[in-house]
């Protein structure tokens, strides 16, 4: 039976990081309390294990688990470390270790408590991924595009292919300020490099983004009117990224429909039309 | 009138077509300078009505020599008119595209001099966006009736998706509302199109560099409230169109009152929501679950159930193929167990192959179990006693929130006040699937 419960263990955050403390892991035949990044690390009772990151190991464990466990397991451990969220180490080590011990099916158990910890959080990474595709949006900078992103997830290797198929003849550059990454394509090449601080120019691209504005208050219908059906497909901590619905957020700007007797909703669709065309009622 | 005036008003004019969707077709960038296209679409806004924005949806132009009824813009009615040019329009889809506001294009117009004149001015500026620019995003196009076949096919080329709309469900109708379009006009480019997509499938098998024709198919839409036929005519005619011209999507765009005439709903009738909503759930069945339309409807009770979706309503009519057993019940039977989706279904699928499932699996799976635990099994248990009858079946799945009594279907509800859907039960309604 692994030593349970006596150690820590602490590694730089990249992938390859973790692959060596999984390494280590079935190494020193332990199963540590948790596994944190060292940057982040409080002070702790407990003893700590500095696990060094190695190349090496971390190829022997990524072509171990690929041979072994099938391409599934590995696809699921790669998304699922693309989580941001406390104790994702942990549970993707728990994952790896029952996988190595009960085989190949284990990606597909997924009503199991421990896989489906791991799909749930795969499924969160590819649906943060998915509205990032959707809102994430560019300005013009001197003809190069660029876009500033907060996403909760590290999704930028997610979200590099779609942009990279339209718009590749481009320069662009999306910068995630919560992970300090930035994505860069130049001259049909691409890469994703650390950034701790980016000082942006203000970019003057109203031209377009105002034809914007204006045809998303048209295409609207005053009498279908539903936010919350508009909320639940594009939650407002999107809001910030998109230029067509900054003046709602700014003026929290609520055309109100009450539904009382015809004549009163005629009067409000009036208004509401009124205010969806911008104009005052 | 500069840009932001004709993108003002030929917006407005274009929003009641319902149809944005950019699916049904991958595009790699190989094939231009800018642009790709994923077969599942992106949207990459919402209007305040919750619908999504997906593409650039304006009119070529509303200057229109046809006069119907329903429509905004009919020549009859005072409203100003506006037209682009093939340029224009071209470059503002481009730097809407670069930017990431949209997936492409959805390109309708009004009637302009003549049908094929039409036709030539939109065919022009996909051309200028394909051609010209290098474009491979997404490209709607509507084909406009009474052009010649000519343009249609090259308009084909072009786009994506190409559709015609019926606008109305049945001749009489369209006589008496639009009076301008015949059903053979309408019929007519969808068969082409029909015939154009199958030719176009099988050279592709002979020659591999055979230019696409209507690679992501064609699709219609009706209005849904302006005339008087039933759910029943509508459903079975969606079926047809399917089954007959190999349509991809029918959509439903619910009528909203703009112009008096003593031939429509008068002005304060409010669009037919709900009833929009409960069609799309029927045609999703038809789609995605299996189902028939003589199953979901019947010509006695011609209008779907207001109060419970037609899945449930088909289930609880049919109560002797229930319970089912989540880990033995085939694919088609778990799509039919309400509450449990195409997404549930095929969670349930790969889960059960290695373990068995029971009730505290299913909820980690993500099954929604307030109306399905009075359809399934796990492990030969249920959850809870199963209502036996239809009626108490109906009890049971919308007592928590009922929003009245069922007058119409039979049972009456003891009631001090006329049983009727309020605004907020409607909205609710609404915020699912659109």
């Amino acid at each position: 039976m692994p030593d349970r419960g006596i150690l820590i263990f602490s590694y730089d955050g990249s992938f390859n990081g973790f692959l060596s403390a999984v390494f280590d892991s079935f190494s020193m035949k332990t199963v540590p309390a948790d596994i944190v990044i060292a940057d982040d690390m409080e002070p702790s009772l407990l003893k700590i294990h500095y696990v060094e990151t190695n190349l090496e190991h971390a190829r022997r464990v990524e072509t171990g688990i690929e041979k072994k466990l099938g391409e599934t397991v590995l696809r699921m451990v790669k998304r699922a470390f693309l989580f941001d969220g406390e104790g994702k180490e942990n549970a993707i080590l728990r994952f790896i270790r029952k996988a190595f011990s009960e085989g190949k099916t284990t990606g597909g158990k997924i009503g199991d408590e421990e896989v489906n910890r791991i799909y749930k959080m795969c499924v969160a990474v590819n649906n943060e991924a998915e509205r990032f595709r959707q809102f994430t949006r560019f300005s013009d900078s001197n003809g190069a595009l660029v876009a500033v992103i907060h996403p909760k997830h590290f999704v930028l290797p997610l979200i590099k292919s779609f942009f990279c198929a339209r718009i590749k003849n481009e320069h662009f550059m999306i910068f995630d300020a919560e992970h300090g990454a930035a994505l860069i394509h130049t001259s049909g090449k691409t890469a994703i490099i650390p950034v701790e601080n980016l000082e942006l120019p203000e970019t003057e691209d109203c031209f377009y983004s105002d034809l914007w504005k204006t045809y998303y208050r048209r295409i609207a219908i005053a009498s279908r009117y539903n936010p919350t059906c508009r909320r639940s497909h594009m939650p407002k901590r999107f809001w910030q990224y998109l230029p067509e619905v900054q003046e709602e957020l700014e003026s929290s700007f609520v055309p109100k429909l009450s539904f009382g007797t015809s004549a009163q909703i005629a009067a409000d669709l009036r208004q509401s039309h009124n205010l969806l065309k911008g104009e005052n009622p | 009138m500069d840009i932001m005036q004709k993108l003002s008003i030929l917006a407005e004019a274009a929003k009641y077509d319902a149809s944005c969707s950019s699916s049904g077709n991958g595009r790699t960038s190989d094939e231009g300078f800018i642009g790709a296209a994923t077969p599942s679409g992106c949207c990459h806004s919402f209007t305040a009505d919750g619908r999504c924005i997906s593409l650039l949806k304006v009119l070529m132009s509303n200057a229109c020599v046809y006069d119907c009824k329903y429509c905004i813009s009919r020549r009859s009615n005072d409203f100003p008119r506006a037209t682009f040019t093939p340029r224009e329009l071209a470059d503002l889809t481009i730097e809407f595209y670069r930017r990431n506001y949209i997936e492409g294009l959805f390109l309708s117009s009004a009637v302009v001099g003549t049908p094929d004149w039409t036709m030539e001015r939109m065919i022009e500026a996909l051309r200028i966006l394909r051609e010209e620019y290098g474009f491979a995003g997404y490209i709607h196009a509507k084909a406009i009736p009474g052009a010649d076949p000519v343009l249609t096919q090259r308009l084909g080329l072009l786009a994506d998706r190409v559709s015609v709309n019926i606008e109305l469900p049945s001749e009489k109708s369209l006589l008496s509302l639009a009076p301008d379009k015949t059903k053979h006009n309408i019929l007519e480019p969808m068969g082409l199109i029909k015939t154009g997509i199958l030719e176009n499938r099988e050279d592709l098998t002979k020659y591999r560099h055979t230019p696409k024709f209507v690679p992501a198919g064609q699709s219609t839409q009706m209005i849904v409230g302006a005339s008087p036929e039933t759910d029943y005519h509508i459903l079975h005619l969606t079926e047809k169109l399917y089954q007959k011209y190999g349509l991809k999507r029918v959509y439903y765009s619910a009528y909203v009152p703009l112009q008096e005439d003593a031939l429509l709903p008068s002005l304060d009738t409010r669009p037919p929501l709900l009833r929009e909503h409960r069609l799309y759930q029927a045609d999703w069945l038809l789609r995605f679950y299996g189902f028939e339309a003589s199953e979901i409807i019947d010509p006695k009770k011609p209008m779907l159930h207001p109060e419970v979706d037609p899945k449930c309503s088909w289930a609880v009519s049919h109560l002797d193929e229930f319970p089912v057993e989540v880990n033995t019940a085939d694919y088609e039977m778990l799509l039919r167990v309400p509450g449990i989706g195409v997404k549930g279904a095929k969670r349930i699928i790969r889960a059960r192959r290695s373990q068995r499932l029971d009730f505290d699996a299913l909820k980690r799976l993500g099954i929604v179990l307030k109306r399905a635990k009075f359809f399934i099994t796990c492990c030969g248990k249920t959850l809870q006693r199963i209502p036996e009858t239809t009626e108490s079946m109906l009890w049971a799945i919308t007592s928590p929130n009922r929003m009245g009594g069922f007058t119409d279907y039979g049972m009456e509800q003891l009631s001090l006040f006329q049983p009727v859907l309020t605004g907020e039960d409607v909205m609710e309604c609404l915020t699912g699937e659109f």
